[in-house]
């Protein structure tokens, strides 16, 4: 059960939280000019490194609010980023 | 019955105390703080254990929670499966049996026990109550710190330990990221289990010494060197009269000067440093002597072995702590771990004396040198599975599951990991011990239900009108946790299939009523409310009139269905939506995600309304006079009141929203009530209808009267791979209005394929033949081909329909709008193949004539 | 109230609940809201629960729902914001007695100890595995529940109280 530590509500239970995969993944501003290949890319290709990388939860049993942490997938240790919409 | 029991001494019992208990049918004398094992020992019972696979005379080895060889089942005063005979308190009138390692189930359920759980904060978790575990205990509580100290014997430390708070028979049965502890606590007959979060955990669980592979090293009268001193120091007890010490090390200089003063003989002390042995030991049922390594028999009833000890790493271990071997303790040291645990005491090394690196005793063969005593396993069955190619302890584990009994490996692991890299020539602590897992104690699965059993195992829901269902017998089903009235029999012992018929009827030729207060409700508000919901579904929203109602799919970015539900138009600036029972959350979750990470500049709000209002869907021609009946004051016309539309006003008195939908295709009005005015609302609407014959339906008639339309239910009729086209609604798919969810997945080659599966409607050849749901779907000319045969598509629902008067299906069948008229045949392990005709999914009324009443 | 180990538990109730949807930033000057996460203020006819950075919970009298609607609006006019009732969506638990904390903590895994846990603070979080709102007021701990979870919990309360 890992410590999530929500930007508005501190240091919650893992199993208050959904998690929402690698962040930083924009929507496309136009869908349109992407290939079928490219297109397939935003929706199912996601990176997978051992070590620090930055990730998205959702405070879904809390504030309700989606935020980017940055976690270590090798150890587990999580660090704060910025709110969403904030960085 | 000689007694091993000194004279003086034992600092856990209390001679004041005498108590008895049975072990095997006897009764013996103990006193209070002993344990079955020092007790047993006491009345120099060593034995009357066996080896669970080769049936074996054991004995105590231990004196703790390393015990391969003594289990019992206790069974009163309270029942536990099976607890190692070391760990196992004595109190009066305890009744027990031995067990060869291998827990039985009780014949009759034991009596509840109080099974609690409790979370706890703690700025420091000890874990461990020795000298270094109560040091670091007591200064972190002279700091303020909130602190909690865990052991997981029942000895009595607390008078050591201050102002410090203290459990013990308090077993941490598995170490997780972030300082999160499971604490198994054991009171009398109580079991509680504590969920720890701590800023910091303290590991002071001590050192196990490791037992010496030789032959015969199971009999009964082995026994640890550090046990032994245990019996004696503990517990007053002299397990032996004659002793002899097999060490690799000096720490059992003081077990053999202990044993000598309390009257023991000690027959030979040989020590591998010197060169020396045991072969074997000898005797029948316990140890009469042992054959040196020199040839020199020697007697003696008791042996004390030591090859060294090994820091108890496991818990240090489990959340990611590396372990460096230390040449010279001959054993693993905890090395690099995470920033919140620690170790201390001789679980970090700290007065460990140097040892030999000496795991087994050569010899001519090794079928009786035991590695693991409670799985049997030896220094052969080590041997044969590296022989067969195995080169890494965890194989080996797997193999001969060496270090998956209760003990977890605690006298077997580090010997197995040693004999592993002996054989293949590797250094010594080449490999460690293999990978510890969670539970480290065991833990019965009733602890870890806690009070979450029966009825509270899974969250049920329930709506306002739940009791009313439960008193006119509906059968329930569960959709997610909710519980919903799946049919209401019209008498006791009324057939689904029968209550099922009756109650689509009377919604097609009267009226009917349900209730769907479990769909998801959320309001929708903000300037750009309607720009937000064009681009959540698939068709436009922004086009709905105030006062209007739309139908609505939404897709995942690959295209596929993912929920559907109406948007009815509220206010310029404000919309409610509904989505499916189970998918409520997951679109809430959704329209929150988009709009705080894609498009924070869109003014939206969404709060969710669900148990605001509870709906009640009254279905069939006779609808309005049931309203009239029930009393509103809304214009119920068709002119006034056109479907897809809502109005804003009272029935029986109570305030109202009702919509002109329909999940049937009859004349339908949802009537959507306070949730607190809900069961008022479906009495009176129940009350109201009882002239008109209305019948209370279920989820079973529901799913039956949308199929006869052709309607989808999301999580039924599709798996998350079927786009709007596949189920015939392309329809839907507004592409002018511009992007939304899933649009570009809609002309992506994969999406454009003409030989996807589609919906369509089956109707079987012989009209009283049901399909099974679920049923494969297969060439006609391959009804009763022999397996393997090519699926060409499977059946999503399957009913008998009143208004046919015959069976009809819904299936994905491969390019199946192109084979309408053509015959498949539906295939599964419980029916005989059925031949069916494949239609359009829509069966009944496809004009839509009734929907208006 | 039924009355169980140091710990009262009052019949489910239904206060008028709305809920508030507005940016801190626009709710400054025109209504007092707590700002700080996980806390409530009272002005004695209405408690306003921080539920997250733009969204509380106003809790008042049944009776004055449409008040406390009208109330808002007014005082949000022209700001983007919503008020919407939710005063059926939500069932509350008054629980009372000395226990009643470590009753909560033995399904709950935020941190209840007094030392920590105050008069003045409120959370979302589960409880016996359902989402819930926690509120410490003077007069005791209120538990916020959706109605269709109140036999969940009332059974849990039974269980684990005895």
């Amino acid at each position: 059960m890992l410590l999530i530590p929500c930007p508005w509500c501190g240091q919650r239970d893992e199993n208050e939280f959904r998690y929402g995969g690698q962040a930083g993944i924009a929507y496309p501003a136009d869908p349109d000019a992407l290939t079928d290949e490219e297109w397939a890319d935003f929706l199912f290709m996601r990176d997978n490194p051992k070590g620090w990388w930055t990730e998205r939860w959702y405070h879904v049993q809390g504030c309700r609010r989606w935020f980017d942490l940055e976690r270590n997938t090798a150890t587990n240790e999580t660090r704060r980023t910025t709110p969403e919409g904030e960085s | 019955m000689t007694s091993s029991r000194l004279p003086n001494g034992g600092s856990e019992i209390d001679r004041s105390k005498p108590l008895s208990f049975v072990f095997d049918d006897v009764e013996y004398p103990a006193f209070e703080g002993d344990t079955l094992a020092s007790a047993l020992l006491a009345n120099a019972v060593n034995g009357g254990f066996r080896s669970p696979i080769l049936g074996r005379p054991r004995g105590v080895m231990t004196s703790g929670t390393s015990e391969p060889n003594a289990f019992v089942e206790v069974s009163a005063p309270w029942f536990d499966p099976i607890v190692p005979a070391t760990m196992a308190k004595a109190v009066d009138g305890l009744r027990s049996r031995s067990l060869p390692g291998v827990a039985r189930l009780p014949e009759s359920p034991p009596p509840e026990r109080a099974l609690g759980h409790h979370h706890a904060h703690l700025d420091v978790l000890v874990v461990g109550g020795g000298p270094a575990g109560i040091r670091a205990a007591r200064r972190a509580t002279e700091e303020g710190k909130r602190v909690l100290l865990v052991d997981e014997h029942h000895w009595a430390i607390r008078s050591q330990v201050g102002d410090v708070e203290v459990l013990t028979s308090a077993a941490v049965t598995g170490l997780y990221d972030d300082g999160f502890a499971v604490v198994h606590v054991r009171e009398g007959g109580a079991s509680r289990l504590c969920h720890v979060r701590a800023r910091e955990i303290v590991l002071a669980p001590g050192a196990h010494e490791r037992p010496i592979a030789f032959a015969g090293n199971d009999r009964p009268g082995v026994m640890l060197a550090g046990a032994a001193a245990d019996y004696l120091d503990r517990f007053g007890v002299r397990p032996g009269e004659r002793a002899v010490i097999f060490t690799t090390n000096d720490s059992s200089r003081a077990v053999a000067a202990a044993l000598a003063a309390a009257g023991a003989d000690i027959a030979a002390v040989l020590d591998v440093r010197d060169g020396a042995a045991v072969a074997e030991t000898l005797g029948e049922d316990r140890v009469a002597g042992v054959r040196a390594a020199d040839g020199r028999t020697l007697e003696c009833d008791l042996l004390c072995v030591s090859g060294g000890w090994n820091p108890v790493i496991q818990l240090w271990r489990s959340v990611g702590g590396t372990v460096r071997y230390d040449a010279t303790l001959a054993c693993f040291l905890p090395d690099e771990g995470p920033p919140w645990l620690s170790v201390v005491g001789s679980a970090a090394g700290d007065g460990i004396e140097p040892s030999a690196a000496f795991w087994f005793v050569e010899g001519a063969e090794y079928s009786a040198h035991f590695v693991d005593l409670q799985r049997d396993q030896t220094v052969a069955d080590v041997a044969g599975a590296v022989q067969r190619g195995l080169r890494n302890v965890e194989h080996v584990k797997r193999a001969t599951y060496i270090g998956t009994a209760v003990d977890q490996g605690r006298t077997s692991g580090a010997l197995a990991a040693g004999i592993v890299d002996h054989l293949l020539g590797t250094d010594r602590g080449a490999q460690g011990p293999s990978n510890p897992r969670p539970p480290w104690e065991p833990i019965p699965f009733r602890v870890l239900a806690g009070p979450y059993g029966g009825d509270l195992f899974d969250p049920v829901r329930t709506t306002p009108i739940h009791g009313w269902h439960i008193e006119h017998r509906a059968v329930f089903e569960n959709v997610g946790q909710w519980k919903r009235p799946w049919y209401f029999p019209a008498e006791p012992g009324e057939s689904l299939e029968d209550a099922v018929l009756r109650e689509c009827a009377a919604a097609r030729t009267g009226v009917a009523m349900m209730d769907a207060s479990t769909l998801g409700k959320i309001e929708v508000v903000g300037a750009d409310a309607a720009v937000f919901l064009d681009r959540m579904y698939t068709n436009a929203m922004s086009t709905l009139g105030v006062g209007r109602i739309r139908y609505g799919l939404m897709l995942g970015q690959d295209g596929m269905a993912f929920d559907d539900g109406v948007a009815m138009r509220l206010a310029e600036d404000g919309y409610l939506v509904t989505t499916t029972t189970g998918g409520a959350a997951r679109v809430l979750d959704r329209f929150e995600e988009w709009l705080q990470t894609e498009w924070p500049d869109l003014r939206v709000y969404c709060t969710s309304v669900t148990e605001q209002w509870a709906t009640i869907a009254v279905v069939g021609p006779l609808t309005r006079e049931v309203l009239r009946a029930a009393g509103t004051d809304v214009d119920i016309s068709n002119e006034a009141f056109p479907f897809m539309t809502w109005r804003d006003g009272h029935v029986a008195g109570l305030p109202a929203r009702l919509a002109r939908v329909s999940f049937s295709g009859e004349l339908a009005v949802e009537v959507n009530v306070a949730g607190t005015d809900g069961l008022r609302a479906w009495k009176a609407l129940f009350d109201a209808g009882a002239s008109f014959g209305i019948m209370p339906y279920g989820t079973e008639a529901m799913h039956v009267l949308r199929a006869e339309k052709g309607f989808v239910i999301v999580g039924q009729d599709t798996d998350g791979t079927q786009t709007p086209d596949d189920l015939g609604m392309s329809w839907i798919v507004n592409t002018k209005k511009g992007d939304f969810i899933g649009r570009r997945s809609l002309h992506r080659r994969d999406t454009t394929r003409a030989d996807r599966k589609h919906l369509v409607g089956l109707l079987p050849e012989e009209p009283g033949s049901l399909i099974a749901e679920g049923a494969q779907l297969v060439e006609a000319a391959e009804a009763d081909a022999a397996p393997p045969v090519a699926t060409i598509g499977h059946v999503t629902s399957s009913y008998r329909s009143a208004v046919l008067d015959r069976t009809f299906a819904l299936a994905l069948l491969t390019g199946g709008r192109s084979r309408v008229g053509e015959t498949v045949v539906a295939r599964s392990v419980t029916h005989d193949p059925i031949p069916a005709t494949v239609t359009e999914p829509v069966f009944h009324d496809p004009e839509g004539t009734r929907r208006d009443g | 109230m039924t009355a169980e180990h140091g710990i009262s538990r009052s019949q489910p109730a239904y206060p008028g609940q709305v809920d508030l949807r507005i940016s801190a930033n626009d709710a400054r000057g025109r209504l007092a809201l707590p700002s700080a996460p996980n806390t409530f203020l009272t002005d004695g006819e209405r408690e306003s629960l921080w539920l997250g950075p733009d969204e509380w919970l106003i809790v008042t009298a049944a009776d004055r729902v449409r008040e406390t609607i009208g109330h808002h609006r007014e005082a949000l006019r022209d700001t983007h914001h919503s008020v919407v009732d939710v005063s059926a969506n939500r069932a509350v638990l008054d629980l009372g007695g000395d226990d009643r904390l470590a009753v909560l903590a033995q399904g709950c895994s935020i941190d209840l100890d007094p030392r920590v846990w105050r008069p003045s603070m409120c959370v979302q979080t589960l409880l016996a595995g359902i989402p819930v709102i926690i509120q410490e007021r003077d007069a005791g701990t209120r538990v916020f529940v959706r109605p269709s979870y109140l036999s969940h919990l009332t059974a849990w309360f039974e269980r684990v109280a005895r």
